[in-house]
């Protein structure tokens, strides 16, 4: 195949976008959030042993856990390659930086407008909330997105002809794999059925055929995996566990003008105005499908089923899609006014309006990854436990510290953010809390959790400040409590003993 | 003749798979004893009816009452081994049962090759797995009125009315399910009773409900861990079999007047019986109809794709199986555990015969028929009796750290021993180490420890006179 103009600017626009990320995270040793330490540990045990942690004797204090391995074979396969923290950072924006790739596939199939799906892979190469959440982190939702629009653009073309079949399948295998926020895109097909049959439009018997067969394998699969968990949670297991005093506060940390702004403006306008205009005139089964799983994302978030940075991931991907017909339609009514001489300048008002909202917020955010990351010092704390605790010893941060304790301390923790499977997980998280921050009035409770969790070591730092909205421990006193760690982050020995006489 | 045949040869394949299915749990089971807490009441029954006869004072339970004696343990004190019976009993009925369903389906619809479907996914159910492995309060009755509906479809109406009057002798509640199934089958026969069927079932459930005088609001529905069984609840749907229920009730739809009265039975019975276990397996032997209904139409169905058709069935089918092979490890392991029989056995063996023990209500049956000794409450005290004060008083007394309080409780019932296991510490009475009266019974002056072992400990109450 020869390579014309537009694959170079494709590749271009990939390049561009792929420089910068490793621009950025090639600038610290570190990952921007304690869950990438999680997926760390994991991959290293892939390399060491071959299989994932199922039983982790460090996680809330000795646990078992459910994890779909996919993302962490891959990553560990290719750290047997290339080993190392950086190659995995490499590795990282690699499979992120695949999204406008495939988004311009996507677009191709739908308005079959060369200039206007390169438009769509800009708009897609630097969607500013994506940029941030994967530019320094292992984040499992890179792979997630790239596979789930993947799927998208080989169901569409298995929609019009009979092939892919088994792309198809081997796409929707690694999904169900990879992510469990995958099931959005069988709800997706779901709503996008019944969409169209109510819009009467024929339905290719091979669809039903295949989305039956999808939603058999979804539930099929994620019954044998997650069946412990559905025995101890039941159907609240779609909530993931997650301890109820963090529900609310876990999916609503931004507000609109920041969505807008970590999505891009001329996706949210033109898709919006896509959706209210096109949907049900147009009569297009493949905007459906793209419709069906903008629905689902919606409703899955709605119902607080994903957190708010997928689901904002999720829906400024699909408005990406959706912008393109607004875009289309636009040139079409501009070709046919006076104004149609004018048609690319109205394409390079658009270009640079997209590198203005789009492009730079994307460098700004992925700046700001950078800049809140950890480092050797706020890293220090745990590196010291390991090096002066003991290994049996059970060590209390606030739960965004669980995974760095296990990592760098390679301690046990009392919380972390891996819920599942966690008995009770209402009381420990409202435990550790009252230890962190009772009052002098009522230090006795705190104590009395410290001995029940047998905790050796408090860990006291910006984390648990935020999280806490505390300044201090207000009952530590020398006398139970030994200051063995002193800079901005503090440890805490704990020597205390409520006995009954 | 060849229709006879290919019959014949049906009934073979699921005479030797549902024999394999409903043995499975019990050559799984590590030990010889009964399946479950429960069916040590049925045990203490039928040997009280052979030593003493009927309407005997139940001894070990303290205070006055007399056993709730079944017909079926009269039946079965004729022959001697309890156990043995026990376990054989419901394994016979439930093969005989699946013959009966596919014989019934068969009459109900003569479809080819859709009938077989059914008993087959009836022997993945859970709950049928449940019903014919574990002796229970209503297996007999679900094997009388399959024979009432066998024979009324074959004519012989005598016989019928004698199966469907035998059936509620073993479990009253079931009338509601024969006052169901009458309802259907007259339906079958003339369609123009559709209407009073409806009415009939409509005040039958309404006379019911208020009868079993449930405190709980039918729409409120409870944590899907106690009604599905791929979630944890002991008798519950599997859920491939309710997918394709689901399917079948879709398909269904085409003719949806000839189904009316059956969808507003799977509404009504289904509501009730996510509450009412006995009612469980009516629910799903109609479910299972219309799930057989979809598998046959996927089998069927000329796919675009044959491989997807493949890997489609094989899927079902391996969900089915799934749900099943959960459900019989789950019964193979049902408690009581060894640890559980030692602890009692080496309780009967070192307290006075007048002791009285305390534990939680679900180990009061066992407590008496292996320890044989006297308990304060059990399941059958917890189901039936409507003043709970025995619960309350057993409740506060595992709560209390008042001494007082604790004497007087001690006092009232003559309590000599506390039988405490490890599932009560964690979370079926307390759920901290030194909850309640835990904290008293390991520092108390008033308590001996006297057996620990395995995670099942027996604490002594020393006698004072007035403390």
């Amino acid at each position: 195949m020869k390579l014309k103009t537009r694959h170079f600017i494709l590749i271009s626009i990939f390049m561009i976008s792929f420089s910068i990320r490793i621009f950025f995270a090639g600038q610290t040793y570190y990952f921007s959030d304690s869950e990438s330490y999680f997926n760390l540990r994991q991959i290293e045990s892939i390399k060491k042993t071959g299989f994932p942690i199922y039983n982790d004797d460090l996680s809330f204090g000795g646990r078992n856990i459910i994890i779909l391995p996919l993302y962490h074979y891959l990553f560990a396969g290719f750290s047997f390659i290339f080993p190392g923290i950086i190659s995995l950072k490499i590795f990282s924006n690699f499979i992120a930086s695949l999204l406008p790739i495939i988004l311009y596939a996507i677009s191709t199939q739908l308005v079959k407008k060369r200039n206007i799906s390169l438009f769509s892979a800009l708009l897609a190469g630097f969607i500013p909330i994506f940029s941030k959440e994967t530019v320094n982190s292992l984040n499992i939702l890179g792979l997630t997105i790239i596979l789930v629009f993947l799927f998208i653009y080989f169901y569409i073309k298995f929609m019009r002809e009979k092939k892919n079949i088994d792309i198809l399948l081997v796409i929707l295998i690694s999904i169900v794999f990879t992510n469990h926020i995958g099931i959005n895109l069988i709800v997706g097909l779901i709503i996008y059925i019944i969409i169209s049959l109510l819009e009467k439009i024929t339905i290719e018997r091979r669809e039903f055929e295949f989305i039956f067969f999808s939603i058999l394998f979804f539930l099929w699969t994620y019954f044998i995996i997650f069946k412990k968990a559905f025995q101890i949670h039941g159907l609240t297991i779609i909530w993931q566990n997650v301890p109820k005093e963090l529900l609310s506060n876990y999916f609503t940390r931004i507000n609109l003008v920041e969505t807008i702004y970590a999505i891009g403006i001329i996706p949210i306008i033109f898709g919006s105005i896509a959706i209210h205009s096109y949907i049900l005139k147009k009569k297009s089964k493949s905007m459906y499908i793209i419709f069906g799983f903008f629905c689902s994302t919606f409703f899955s978030f709605w119902f607080k089923l994903i957190p708010i940075f997928p689901t904002i991931i999720f829906l400024g991907s699909t408005l990406i899609i959706l912008s393109i017909f607004f875009i289309k339609e636009f040139f079409i009514q501009i070709r046919k006014s006076k104004f149609a001489k004018y048609e690319k300048l109205f394409f390079n008002i658009f270009i640079i309006i997209a590198i203005i909202t789009s492009v730079f917020p994307s460098i700004l955010y992925m700046k700001q990854s950078i800049d809140n990351s950890f480092n050797s010092e706020s890293i220090e704390p745990y590196i010291w436990l390991e090096k002066n605790s003991k290994k049996n010893n059970i060590i209390l941060g606030a739960v965004e510290e669980g995974n760095l304790i296990n990592y760098f301390g390679k301690r046990k923790n009392i919380i972390d953010t891996n819920y599942l499977l966690i008995n009770d997980i209402d009381l420990i998280y409202n435990d550790t809390k009252t230890i962190f921050k009772a009052s002098e009035i009522n230090k006795f409770s705190a104590i009395r959790n410290i001995n029940k969790y047998d905790i050796d070591y408090i860990i006291f730092s910006d984390f648990a400040k935020k999280d806490y909205d505390i300044s201090e421990i207000s009952y530590i006193n020398q006398d139970c409590f030994e200051l063995v760690f002193n800079k901005s982050t503090k440890i805490y020995k704990s020597e205390c003993e409520l006995t009954i006489n | 003749m060849k229709k006879e045949k290919i019959k014949k040869k049906e009934i073979y394949l699921l005479l030797l798979v549902s024999i394999v299915v409903l043995i499975l749990p019990h050559l799984l089971r590590s030990n010889m004893s009964s399946f479950g807490y429960d069916s040590y009441y049925h045990i203490r029954s039928i040997e009280s009816i052979k030593e003493e006869g009927i309407n005997q004072k139940d001894n070990l339970f303290f205070g006055l009452r007399h056993f709730k004696i079944s017909p079926l343990d009269i039946l079965l004190s004729i022959f001697p081994n309890t156990i043995f019976l026990i376990r054989i009993i419901p394994f016979l009925t439930g093969i005989i049962s699946i013959i009966l369903y596919y014989e019934i389906l068969k009459k109900l619809n003569p479809k080819k090759g859709l009938n077989l479907f059914a008993p087959f996914i009836l022997l993945t159910s859970p709950i049928f797995i449940y019903s014919f492995s574990v002796y229970n309060e209503y297996f007999f009755s679900y094997f009388l009125i399959l024979m009432g509906s066998y024979f009324f479809l074959n004519e012989k109406i005598m016989f019928s009315l004698i199966f469907f009057g035998l059936s509620p002798l073993f479990n009253p509640q079931c009338i509601i399910i024969v006052i169901i199934v009458l309802a259907i089958l007259f339906k079958h026969f003339k369609e123009k009773t559709t209407f009073i069927s409806f009415v009939i079932i409509t005040l039958a459930f309404i006379f019911f409900l208020k009868e079993t005088n449930n405190s709980y609001s039918l729409f409120d529905i409870p944590p899907t861990n106690e009604f599905i069984s791929d979630f944890g609840a002991k008798i519950g749907f599997g859920v491939f079999s309710l997918l394709l229920a689901f399917c079948g009730l879709v398909l269904s739809w085409k003719n949806k007047k000839k189904y009316y009265l059956i969808y507003f039975i799977i509404f009504s019975t289904g509501l009730v019986s996510i509450r009412l276990d006995f009612l469980k397996l009516f629910v799903d032997m109609i479910l299972i109809a219309f799930g057989s209904i979809a598998l046959y139409k996927i089998k069927s169905l000329n796919w675009e794709n044959k491989k997807l058709k493949e890997y489609t069935i094989l899927l079902l089918i391996c969900g089915l199986i799934f749900s099943s092979a959960s459900q019989i490890k789950k019964i193979s392991t049902d408690p009581p555990l060894a640890n559980e029989q030692t602890a009692l056995h080496w309780l009967n063996k070192n307290s006075d015969e007048n002791s009285v023990i305390i534990s939680h209500y679900k180990y009061g049956h066992m407590i008496q028929s292996i320890a044989k000794r006297t308990v304060i409450i059990d399941k059958l005290y917890h189901d039936t009796t409507k003043e709970n004060i025995r619960l309350y008083n057993s409740t506060d007394l595992f709560n209390s750290r008042n001494f007082k309080k604790i004497n007087k409780l001690i006092n009232i019932y003559n309590i000599t021993h506390f039988y405490i296991t490890k599932e009560m510490k964690k979370g079926l009475v307390w759920k901290k180490e030194d909850e309640g009266i835990l904290l008293i019974l390991s520092n108390g002056e008033r308590f001996k420890k006297i057996y620990d072992f395995e995670e099942i400990e027996i604490y002594k109450v020393k006698k004072i006179e007035k403390y």
